[in-house]
């Protein structure tokens, strides 16, 4: 999947534009002189316009002026038939330049927004992945509420946010390829976990700040968090391959009173896999749970701490990947 | 009138003090082993329910009275006896063999299993009232054989695991190359085909016979390699599968073998305590019954 910073370029807008002289036939040359005039002008004041609300984007303090702001310049047509602005910002840099005001307003702005001079675009990049990632959104041309950020180099889609309907969600299976697959050997394991803290953080505050419905996965480290595994039986092969695997880590996967597997990490950390409909179950539900005392710890950490996790997590992902919101389907088919 | 021709019977009497008397002994033994019950004395239950094993591991005795008669009366209440004294005996087996994980299958009947490790195997059965476990033959063996293996330092399954691997090595070897074996057989056909054709001379046609055979045997060869990876990924699965389970396997009997390490000494000390269960049991019931003294 390609994915360019779309830019508007005079006459080949993403609106259409009215043709210029399509008015009514009837009309004298000075009251198309009014007219023009008047057109000019109600566009040099939606320009006018477009500024306010920029200069709101970059510089309120307010969260919601933020939102309001970034949903107004997403949505902007600013060209017209009467003017043409020949640099502009596309919406998926607005989207950018909020990620960034968002983060700034709660002091946490980890992500650096960095503009890219032939193109005349912005894109995110990562203090320790450096250039190994460029992120960008993919604004959905259908809807331009909705966005998909994406690592523009690979493709991958990390998270879909849809402004409109202000819902969050995280895409571990991106994720996983590009942070423990890709990354694995390139970036440092804190840097990994940096990145972590960025997106979640980024997760937070839309939640808090706006009520975003965020779904983390396997980045939610809440104590009663079940990751919902890909598999429709019973993992048996994955379990029992695990259980070689912990063991030459020197680790033992034990068996729980109810048929659940437990495997103690080091840290206090507990990772149990279990079937979470035994009772009224037509077919199994694997899950993945994390404990550890301070509900700290996510799965991701997890894969990022031990090895032979992650070994074990990629070997197997058919069955024990984290499943992942269907909007990550969806787009896959195409 | 008496008939003098009938024999002379015994006296009723005696006769009802004789029963009387075998009565009074049975309810006497049913008393004796009430009274045990209700003193919590499981020594005591054991020597009334199987006087001759006791008298022979315990008392060393060479006369040996046994009651068999009457521990005939409680044979039908095996199951209650062996739900009552499962308690002591399985606390203080899991002191003795913390790795045995016990379950009660139904009144009086128990499982164990050995470890609490994923994938666990069932090890065997517990004999309550004779204070012995009833290994199971098969899983017991497989460890008995790990424990030689140790000194080759091997595990059970090393071999089978390294000659599976190298199997499907080979398949995905075979399968690799596929395409060029296609082309080199296309290439034979081809100059097969051109020799068929070809006309020579009467003194040459053995040596194109012998050509041709040439051909043809290196064709076969091809042909034998393709038909052993036509089911190439279906073999390599299925060995995959063999690995993963012989894996399991080595890795359950390597816990094992820990686990008596570090209680036991020796797989020969293991099997030296075992033999000794019942007397060392008792033994410590005696023990405790001083102690509480």
């Amino acid at each position: 999947m390609k994915l360019e910073t779309v830019v508007f370029y005079p006459h080949e807008s993403e609106f259409d534009v009215e043709s210029a002289g399509a008015f009514a036939p009837a009309q004298s040359t000075a009251d198309r002189l009014v007219e023009y005039n008047q057109q000019l002008k109600d566009n040099l004041n939606a320009g006018l316009y477009f500024t306010e609300v920029l200069d709101t984007l970059i510089k309120t303090d307010d969260v919601n002026e933020l939102l309001k702001a970034v949903q107004i310049l997403a949505s902007y047509q600013l060209d017209s038939s009467y003017l043409v602005y020949p640099l502009q910002y596309s919406r998926a840099d607005f989207y950018l330049i909020f990620v960034n005001r968002l983060l700034g307003l709660h002091e946490d702005e980890t992500i650096i927004l960095q503009s890219s001079e032939q193109k005349q675009s912005l894109y995110h990049e990562f203090p320790g992945i450096n250039d190994r990632g460029i992120f960008k959104f993919a604004v959905n041309p259908a809807n331009n509420q909705q966005a998909f950020y994406v690592e523009e180099k690979t493709g991958l889609r990390l998270f879909f946010i849809d402004f409109e309907k202000k819902q969050l969600y995280f895409n571990s299976q991106d994720l996983t390829k590009l942070l423990l697959v890709n990354y694995r050997d390139q970036v440092q394991k804190h840097i990994l976990k940096h990145f972590e803290r960025y997106l979640v953080a980024l997760g937070q505050y839309l939640q808090a700040d706006y009520g975003y419905e965020v779904d983390f996965n396997f980045f939610d480290a809440t104590y009663d968090k079940l990751y919902q595994m890909q598999t429709a039986t019973d993992p048996d092969d994955a379990l029992d391959k695990l259980f070689v695997k912990s063991s030459q880590a020197g680790l033992m996967l034990i068996s729980g009173m109810n048929g659940e597997a437990v495997l103690k990490l080091k840290g206090q950390v507990v990772l149990t896999l279990f079937n979470k409909d035994l009772v009224q179950a037509t077919q199994p539900c694997w899950v993945m749970k994390v404990d550890d005392p301070d509900n700290q710890v996510s799965l991701f950490d997890l894969l990022v701490d031990n090895d032979f996790l992650v070994d074990w997590y990629l070997e197997n992902e058919n069955d024990v990947q984290i499943r992942c919101h269907e909007v990550f389907m969806e787009a896959d088919d195409k | 009138m008496s008939n003098s021709n009938q024999f002379t019977l015994v006296d009723h009497g005696q006769a009802t003090k004789a029963l009387a008397m075998v009565l009074k002994n049975k309810t006497d033994y049913l008393q004796t082993l009430a009274q045990a019950v209700a003193n919590q004395d499981d020594r005591q239950v054991y020597q009334l329910i199987n006087g001759e094993k006791y008298a022979t591991e315990i008392q060393k005795a060479r006369h040996i009275q046994a009651d068999k008669a009457n521990e005939q009366l409680v044979v039908d209440a095996n199951d209650y006896l062996s739900d009552y004294l499962s308690q002591k005996l399985i606390a203080f087996l899991n002191e003795r063999y913390p790795f045995f994980y016990f379950e009660e299958t139904g009144r009086g009947h128990f499982q164990f299993y050995f470890g609490n490790w994923w994938g666990r195997r069932l090890f065997g059965t517990l004999d309550v009232l004779n204070v012995a476990f009833v290994f199971d033959e098969e899983e017991y063996q497989k460890l008995a054989r790990s424990f030689e293996f140790e000194a080759q330092n091997k595990r059970l399954n090393t071999d089978t695991i390294e000659r599976l691997s190298q199997e499907n090595d080979e398949i995905k070897e075979l399968l690799d190359s596929k395409n060029a074996r296609d082309a080199e057989q296309e290439r034979i056909r081809r100059k097969l085909k051109d020799l068929n054709q070809m006309k020579v001379m009467p003194w040459e046609a053995s040596k194109q016979r012998e050509r041709k055979q040439q051909l043809e045997d290196e064709l076969n060869r091809y042909e034998k390699l393709d038909a052993k990876v036509f089911d190439g990924y279906q073999r390599i699965h299925d060995n995959e599968k063999k690995i993963l389970a012989l894996s399991k396997e080595d890795t359950l009997l390597g816990y094992e073998k820990q686990s008596i390490l570090a209680k036991f000494g020796s797989f020969a000390d293991f099997e030296a305590q075992n033999k000794v269960l019942y007397r060392d049991y008792i033994a410590n019931l005696i023990a405790h019954d001083n102690q509480e003294v």
